[in-house]
């Protein structure tokens, strides 16, 4: 059983790693990484509003403005600590947990639906293997394809920068796991669904709908009805009960779609946090608890029980359907 | 004591329910095929043959009766690990040389790292492909990929092999070489499941026949049972008279004009009852130049057996 798992996996990450989008993707990753061999920092001061910021630049050509100024405490140096962190989480949130996502997406969306083509699925089900071993084997492979894109971007974007930079900051390989983490959500919802519709499309589509529609969710509650809230029972607080009625949507944040956001947030898989969790890894838990409104919203208990769920929920479905179809 | 490698009893397999059309696939089919035999499985499209062998892979569950492989229920993993199985079309990783993709099927069947490079340069060679092994299989014709796919099924030496049309795609060499092999599968004490369109291999190869035609068995039997019906001489006289011709009749059960006057089959009730027809013969002065029995092809049973009817029955899982 173990033999064919490793099988499986091996088989896919291979197929995924050398085939043309695989290797592109690689390249891609790798471009990152030299980009990082190249950085330079200057201290820029915009004329117009004499704001201060800095300017990463890439082998002195390409540049990246607008950077939180890494600046020493004296003033006298460039702290590489913050431009090392800000690249981090860039590099963490964006062309990994955004763009890798999407690629790995692409890459493994296949995995299940080719499994099930006639003339191949004999082939592996004729074989002392259980189908959910298959099925597990094949969502393995798509995370280990992500895993292994999104360390060569972040590992040896870490190592560029701790030659450039001097920071050999552990944090910085954290967002590996972090991004390996979104996916399995992502492409546990994608697995499910591609099974279900019997196309290798909806693992893509439904995915990509899904998780926009948690971010949804997540932005309707964190920066539209929690505020109205707060805004609501502190002037309840102040001059009593019903005082409130004048604030707009407040019987809205209040009433029935309030708490049936409420619920779908507490339910449901939380994006946006996964992107805190970059920051926590890349800058340090200080950088959530000095932002009153990150550290608020901020629940690593929730954000894992709630992904684990939607996982363990749309893994055990996806074995179940898998185990039971007749081919 | 002979041990059964596969036995259907009473199996049947209905597709479809609920609200939709149902069709019933198998119609309570009963097969029992021994240990070192090599059993034919014959039918038009759509007879039901993919179905019996998905039940037997347990790819899809029947809705009555039962199916065995080696006493165990078909489908269950122990059952399945006594299998070696070529599909019609197998699908092969095209990304992977020969060697590494029978290496990766290897692993699926539980074979060790060393028995798995042991096996597959072993397979390679003997299927004729070891100067291709480090290619990648998308390179190979559809001969050598039919050849890659038998040696996956037999790769881990299974006691039961079952084969979808493995000859197909090969030239008659390659051909000559599978019969070989199934006759050097059979010496082993491998017992094969062969299901083939081809009715001159079956009847070449196989020890055992069932024709099935929509989803029941209408003939079954050994090649031997099946063939021998009746016996049945061309004739070639010299100067065949119209009252020997009378003579014949009496004895013969039928007597059939040739394409000359001097040229007739018939089919006697036995073998012995040639000297007869050379009595009655002889006694009216007709010369005789030639007495041949004429052997029934496989071919005229299953035509025979379809009793004409080459409609398709057609099912879900059919592809044949």
């Amino acid at each position: 059983m173990i033999t064919g798992f490793i099988g499986i996996v091996r088989f896919r990450v291979g197929g995924s790693l050398k085939g043309v989008l695989g290797i592109l993707s690689l390249i891609a990753c790798l471009i990152v990484v030299i980009m990082c061999f190249g950085v330079g920092i200057d201290r820029v001061t915009e004329e117009a509003s004499g704001v201060e910021f800095s300017r990463i630049r890439f082998f002195g050509s390409m540049t990246i403005d607008r950077v939180p100024l890494a600046i020493t405490k004296d003033g006298a140096g460039h702290d590489p600590t913050v431009i090392h962190s800000w690249l981090g989480e860039t590099l963490a949130s964006w062309i990994c947990g955004f763009v890798g996502i999407f690629i790995g997406l692409v890459m493994t969306c296949n995995y299940i639906t080719s499994a099930s083509e006639r003339g191949s699925v004999e082939l592996t089900l004729s074989r002392p293997i259980p189908r959910p071993i298959v099925v597990l084997s094949e969502y393995t492979a798509g995370l280990i394809v992500v895993g292994v894109l999104t360390a060569v971007v972040m590992g040896g974007s870490w190592f560029a920068l701790g030659l450039r930079l001097g920071v050999w900051s552990p944090g910085y390989l954290v967002p590996i796991l972090i991004v390996v983490a979104k996916f399995a959500i992502v492409s546990a919802v994608g697995m499910l669904f591609a099974l279900l519709g019997r196309h290798w499309a909806l693992a893509i589509m439904i995915p990509i709908g899904f998780w926009f529609a948690c971010y949804s969710v997540e932005q309707a509650k964190d920066t539209f009805l929690d505020p109205i809230r707060e805004q609501v029972d502190s002037i309840e607080k102040e001059r009593g009960p019903g005082a409130a009625a004048g604030v707009p949507m407040a019987s809205l944040a209040k009433g029935g779609v309030g708490k049936s956001v409420d619920i779908l947030y507490v339910v449901l898989p939380k994006p946006s946090k996964f992107d805190y969790l970059v920051k926590w890894a890349c800058w340090g838990r200080e950088s959530i608890e000095e932002d009153e409104a990150l550290k608020k919203a901020f629940d690593p208990a929730n954000i894992i029980i709630s992904s684990l769920a939607w996982l363990v929920i749309c893994l055990g479905v996806c074995c179940l359907l898998f185990h039971f179809r007749e081919f | 004591m002979t041990e059964t490698a596969v036995h259907f009893d009473r199996l049947r397999k209905v597709y479809g329910g609920l609200f939709g059309k149902t069709v019933e696939a198998l119609r309570g089919i009963t097969i029992q095929v021994e240990r070192g035999q090599i059993f034919g499985l014959l039918g038009p499209n759509g007879a039901g043959k993919t179905t019996a062998v998905k039940l037997l892979l347990g790819l899809c569950r029947a809705t009555g009766g039962s199916a065995t492989v080696f006493g165990e229920p078909a489908g269950t993993q122990d059952a399945r690990r006594k299998i070696g199985y070529m599909p019609e079309r197998p699908i092969l990783p095209s990304h992977l040389s020969g060697q590494k993709a029978l290496e990766h099927f290897g692993a699926l069947s539980g074979l060790s790292r060393a028995e798995r490079r042991e096996q597959a340069g072993k397979w390679l060679e003997r299927m004729g492909l070891g100067h291709v092994g480090n290619q990648k299989v998308g390179t190979y014709s559809k001969g050598m990929g039919q050849r890659i796919g038998i040696a996956q099924a037999l790769l881990h030496d299974p006691p039961l092999v079952v084969l979808d049309e493995p000859t197909d795609g090969l030239d008659p060499v390659g051909r000559r070489e599978i019969r070989e092999l199934l006759f050097e599968m059979k010496k082993k004490g491998t017992t094969v499941f062969l299901n083939s369109h081809l009715l001159q291999e079956v009847e070449e190869c196989c020890d055992r026949v069932a024709i099935l035609h929509k989803g029941e068995i209408v003939r079954g039997g050994t090649l031997e049972e099946l063939l021998a019906v009746q016996a049945e001489y061309q004739l070639t006289m010299d100067g065949m008279t119209d009252a020997a011709k009378k003579k014949l009749k009496e004895i013969a059960v039928e007597v059939d004009d040739g394409a000359t006057k001097n040229e007739l089959v018939v089919r006697l009730e036995a073998e012995s009852h040639v000297d007869k027809v050379v009595d009655a013969l002889r006694a009216d002065n007709v010369g005789i130049r030639g007495v041949v029995p004429i052997r029934r092809r496989l071919e005229d049973i299953f035509v025979d057996a379809l009793g004409g009817d080459t409609s398709v029955g057609g099912h879900p899982a059919g592809g044949e």
